[in-house]
């Protein structure tokens, strides 16, 4: 009987968590604060000093705070950044000179370029007083002006540095609405949009609705990306676990849905929701158009609200499959807003533009009742809005440059070159991976990651257990020491107990890759020259 | 079909209970009156660039060159850029981990948040720590971050000043806290009384709730005030005696417009009454660069720097913010740029200086004319705008008005602003969404319409609120004897 084994291998991280975030913590003793000369105003308040510790301590944090997880910035990146510090303090410190992180999916922090035209939009949104100069046609695209202009003037004043509506500005959720209904062939009304810093928050916001108490419980794929988990245990509800099978390339079936669905149900969870990933993350998998049939007929028929997390949407590497949205796919089903209820998740931070530290995305809300979507504004409400520079961005990748465009041509050979450069690498890390004594890797068909197996020997498990550490966080671990390359380990994404893995992102730069793969080889061969049963 | 998972009547009730008028009915009724054509003067939110401010030029045109760093490469762009702007441009690219399409350190770029607590340290005279320094989108993040760290559940209280920014009140309930109000003094200039604090705390705890946080705001938001040295070391007191975790929204410290108050941080307070409190006291305190002269709301950028904070706490604060990944970088840039001002001599220096005089000094005047203003109205007092960027003005309603209102189906503050908004267009907050005692009714409004337009609007408002007052006030007619 399948468990959700993140619970156990959680102990462990958190353990070996908290240790190592003390050591590298104990610098920031608090004693830097004691004041030299000041005196204390008046000798009775010494007398009412509280009795008790501090009012925040660990102990007294909100437990949701507590019980949450995020592996993906956790106790490796801290080693990771510990071991960047020696390398620049102490040159020559380690086997390698530089630390790799292909921990996050940061395509930018390792090299990417940004698409031009969209930079030249957002810069002069920035500084629209430049558009008046003669000078400025010298430095930018002609229709990155045109398009500067264009979203300025659906913008109040042309104040970019003002609050927009809560939603997101008018005219750019109506670019993307369009855009929306240009990809599916089906409607999308800009009402429906609520533009947010990131798909993260969106995420969150949903949650928020959604969770009445730990009763209340979320379908997520195993694997899943964190955010799933953690966000969850902020909002105090339980996570329904449903695995993707690693056998047919991390498919998702419904009757597996079903089950897990039916196992809480017994358990006196009400299930409200279904999380699909698609592009996948960590997996990789696209879903075929017949499986997502599947999925919302599933979720039409149980009552479930579908969240549709599609952020890697312009990320498909394999000519077989296609990325079609849960929006399309519902609609050309025949059904409506009655039907189901659907939230479509999308960000500025993947795709081949990448732009992560913009803070840009949206959710697309459709099939609820009049009520819910007033409540849904009035929660946006309370932080104003998301931040305009990244919608202006959501709006720019949901509608870029058309054939005829000054820019197309460049914006094509951009785009095109980011693309297939990332299908190149996941095919040659995939290969890489494969290559490797006791390893399995499923071809990423989409999105920025692999997700290989790794069948870690007795010997290795036992070692691991003795350093009290989840075996595929001890094999990372000894990775990264060895060769600097950051990975995340299986467990912070969830897998089937007893099996182990690790997420490697496949952003390095191309020029990387041989050198990754290399050390990587080198360090695995060591490894199971010295665990090997 | 099976029943829909989620209607108005299953959604988690925390998220029915949030209030937040700031976009409330009055700014939802004044947008369908501009759909349909009405000139509205959107007066509901602190937004200055919305009302005419202008951004400041050096930090836009530092950010545009960050944004497009291939600019940097152009042989012309020092045409339409000044060196200094190319400069920083430069600087603060370097300090990010691959420019501005970059996630950043969860807790902002280390570069950034040194330049922050150099600021700090300026600012105050006491060491800051960059570690304890995060960046946030917005400083509503942060609060809500910290909400989050304190709140367990309803057992638990947070000292809420009334009126205060329904940020507050709103994350308290989406959190399913307990708000514990501590009543501003109208009479006493918004003044803060101890004992009444005590008081609040005292019900608070007879009724089983743990007090376990304070919010200030200073300067205040609605009010204005600005808080004294006294009044804050003894808030700092009473925090230390009552095992309180004070949160210091100083969003607007750089909006002053007196002498005799000018803006002293909790922080430096804390550190000059030194041992114990200096070291016990548990502070988190807030900045933006939505406010101030900068007023640039659109960016999100904010941070929070942390006082006494044990390191675990710390930790698990940072592994929040890492589950966000990271906050804005554009964002990010402008709170560098905020805190690590221009000095005489560099290029842009004397532009920059001629554009932030001009708005504060501009604010200054727009808060005494407004403040004069209402209070040449019939029935309404208004206490001077110390600070930050709104006048609260009382509006004292005739019990005819009052009935109207209850006739009508309305709190009466909000029958009032609906019924202005209606005759000149000018969109308020009724007070009832900010807290005020009970029968006493106020609306807030900014000071940011352009000085030009003041003199006209205040004369809208006159002429509104005393046909107003007259058709409800009981002079005409039968004797109520």
């Amino acid at each position: 009987m399948r468990r959700f084994v993140i619970g156990r291998g959680r102990n462990f991280l958190n353990r070996s968590h908290q240790q190592n975030l003390l050591s590298s913590s104990s610098s920031h003793c608090q004693s830097r604060f004691l004041s030299s000369t000041s005196v204390i105003d008046s000798p009775s308040s010494s007398s009412m000093a509280p009795t008790s510790s501090p009012a925040i301590t660990v102990d007294s944090l909100n437990p949701k705070v507590l019980k949450c997880e995020y592996a993906v910035r956790g106790e490796i990146v801290s080693i990771a950044q510990r071991l960047q510090q020696e390398l620049q303090t102490n040159p020559g410190s380690h086997s390698f000179d530089e630390i790799l992180y292909c921990n996050i999916g940061n395509p930018q922090s390792l090299g990417q370029q940004p698409i031009t035209f969209f930079r030249e939009v957002l810069a002069l949104c920035d500084h629209p007083s430049i558009l008046d100069r003669s000078e400025t046609q010298g430095l930018f695209s002609a229709d990155s002006i045109e398009r500067a202009w264009q979203i300025l003037d659906q913008i109040p004043g042309r104040a970019t540095g003002a609050y927009s509506h809560s939603q997101g500005i008018k005219g750019l959720r109506d670019t993307i609405a369009a855009g929306i209904e240009a990809r599916d062939g089906f409607p999308a009304d800009p009402n429906d949009i609520f533009l947010t810093d990131g798909a993260s928050p969106a995420v969150h916001m949903m949650m928020q609705l959604l969770i009445r108490s730990e009763n209340d419980g979320i379908l997520c794929p195993i694997p899943q990306y964190p955010l799933y988990s953690a966000s969850i245990a902020l909002h105090g509800g339980t996570l329904v676990p449903y695995y993707l099978d690693e056998a047919t390339g991390w498919g998702l079936e419904t009757s597996e849905v079903k089950k897990q669905l039916e196992a809480a149900k017994a358990k006196g969870i009400t299930v409200r929701a279904l999380v699909v990933i698609n592009p996948g993350n960590p997996t990789g998998q696209v879903l075929a158009e017949e499986n997502q049939r599947a999925i919302v007929d599933f979720c039409k028929k149980e009552g479930l609200v579908l969240l549709a997390d599609e952020v890697y949407q312009e990320n498909v590497y394999v000519p077989e499959k296609k990325f079609h949205s849960f929006k399309k796919v519902s609609r050309s089903m025949g059904y409506g807003e009655k039907d189901i209820s659907l939230v479509s998740f999308q960000s500025v931070s993947k795709g081949y533009y990448g732009e992560c530290g913009k803070r840009g995305g949206y959710m697309e809300v459709t099939g609820f009742s009049a009520e819910v979507r007033e409540q849904i504004y009035k929660v946006a409400s309370v932080n104003l809005c998301s931040n305009i520079s990244g919608q202006i961005l959501a709006s720019l990748v949901m509608s870029p440059p058309k054939v005829g465009d000054e820019s197309y041509e460049s914006y094509c050979a951009e785009r095109d070159g980011i693309l297939s450069s990332l299908a190149r690498r996941a095919k040659t890390l995939e290969d890489a991976f494969n290559s490797l004594e006791g390893i399995t890797c499923n071809k990423a068909e989409g999105a920025m990651y692999l997700f290989p197996r790794i069948q870690l020997p007795e010997k290795a498990i036992k070692a691991a257990e003795a350093e009290k550490t989840v075996p595929d966080a001890f094999y990372c671990r000894r990775l990264l020491n060895a060769t600097g390359i950051v990975l995340v380990p299986g467990s912070g994404f969830g897998q089937v107990p007893g099996t182990w893995h690790f997420r490697c992102t496949i952003l390095p730069q191309e020029d990387k890759i041989p050198a990754i793969v290399t050390r990587l080889t080198d360090f695995h061969k060591n490894f199971m020259d010295k665990f090997r049963n | 079909m099976a029943p829909k998972a989620l209607d108005y009547e299953s959604m988690n009730e925390n998220v029915k209970k949030v209030q937040y008028a700031v976009r409330g009915e009055l700014y939802l009724r004044a947008s369908e009156l501009q759909k349909e054509g009405k000139k509205i003067i959107f007066t509901n939110v602190g937004n200055p660039h919305a009302l005419g401010q202008r951004p400041l030029t050096f930090p836009r045109q530092v950010v545009a060159l960050c944004q497009a760093p291939f600019l940097l490469d152009d042989p012309n762009v020092g045409i339409v850029f000044p060196a200094d702007a190319i400069a920083r441009a430069k600087h603060y690219l370097s300090l990010t981990s691959g420019g501005l399409g970059a996630y950043s350190d969860s807790r902002g770029i280390p570069g950034v948040r040194k330049e922050v607590a150099e600021f700090i340290e300026r600012r105050d005279g006491y060491p800051s720590d960059p570690e304890l320094i995060f960046l946030t989108d917005g400083a509503s993040k942060g609060v809500m971050q910290t909400l989050n760290c304190v709140i367990r559940g309803e057992g638990d209280g947070v000292l809420v000043p009334v009126p205060q920014y329904p940020l507050y009140s709103a994350t308290i309930s989406l959190l399913g806290g307990s708000l514990v109000p501590y009543y501003l003094e109208e009479t006493a200039n918004w003044g803060l009384d101890i004992n009444d604090l005590q008081q609040s705390v005292a019900q608070a705890r007879s009724k089983g709730i743990t007090v376990r946080a304070m919010v200030i705001i200073n300067p205040g938001n609605p009010t204005g005030q600005c808080l004294s040295e006294a009044n804050l070391r003894e808030i700092l007191r009473f925090c230390y005696q009552e095992n309180l975790v004070l949160l210091g929204d100083e969003v607007y410290q750089q909006n002053i417009y007196q002498d005799e108050r000018p803006f002293v941080s909790s922080k430096k307070v804390l550190m000059d009454m030194g041992l114990p409190f200096s070291k016990e006291v548990q502070l988190v305190s807030f900045h933006t660069v939505s406010k101030g002269y900068w007023g640039e709301c659109g960016q999100r950028g904010g941070y929070f720097e942390m006082t006494n904070i044990p390191p675990k706490t710390v930790d698990e604060i940072y592994k929040i913010a890492s589950i966000a990944l990271s906050p804005n970088v554009p964002a990010q840039i402008f709170m560098g740029l905020m805190v690590n001002p221009l000095k005489p001599g560099d290029i842009s220096y004397e532009q920059f200086v001629r554009e932030s005089k001009g708005i504060l000094e501009s604010l200054r005047r727009r808060a005494r004319m407004m403040t004069d203003g209402f209070n040449s109205c019939r029935n309404v007092v208004c206490n001077f705008t110390e600070g930050a960027m709104y006048s609260f003005p009382q509006i004292r309603l005739p019990p005819k008005a009052i009935e109207a209102a209850k006739r009508a189906g309305k709190v009466p503050d909000v029958f009032y602003c609906l019924r202005l908004l209606e005759a000149t267009g000018i969109s308020t907050v009724p007070g009832s969404g900010f807290g005020q005692k009970e029968g006493i009714f106020h609306l807030r409004t900014t000071i940011l319409p352009a000085e030009e337009d003041m003199p006209a609007i205040m004369e809208s408002f006159k002429k509104f609120n005393d046909e107003f007052m007259e058709q409800y006030e009981d002079y005409r007619g039968y004797s109520r004897m």
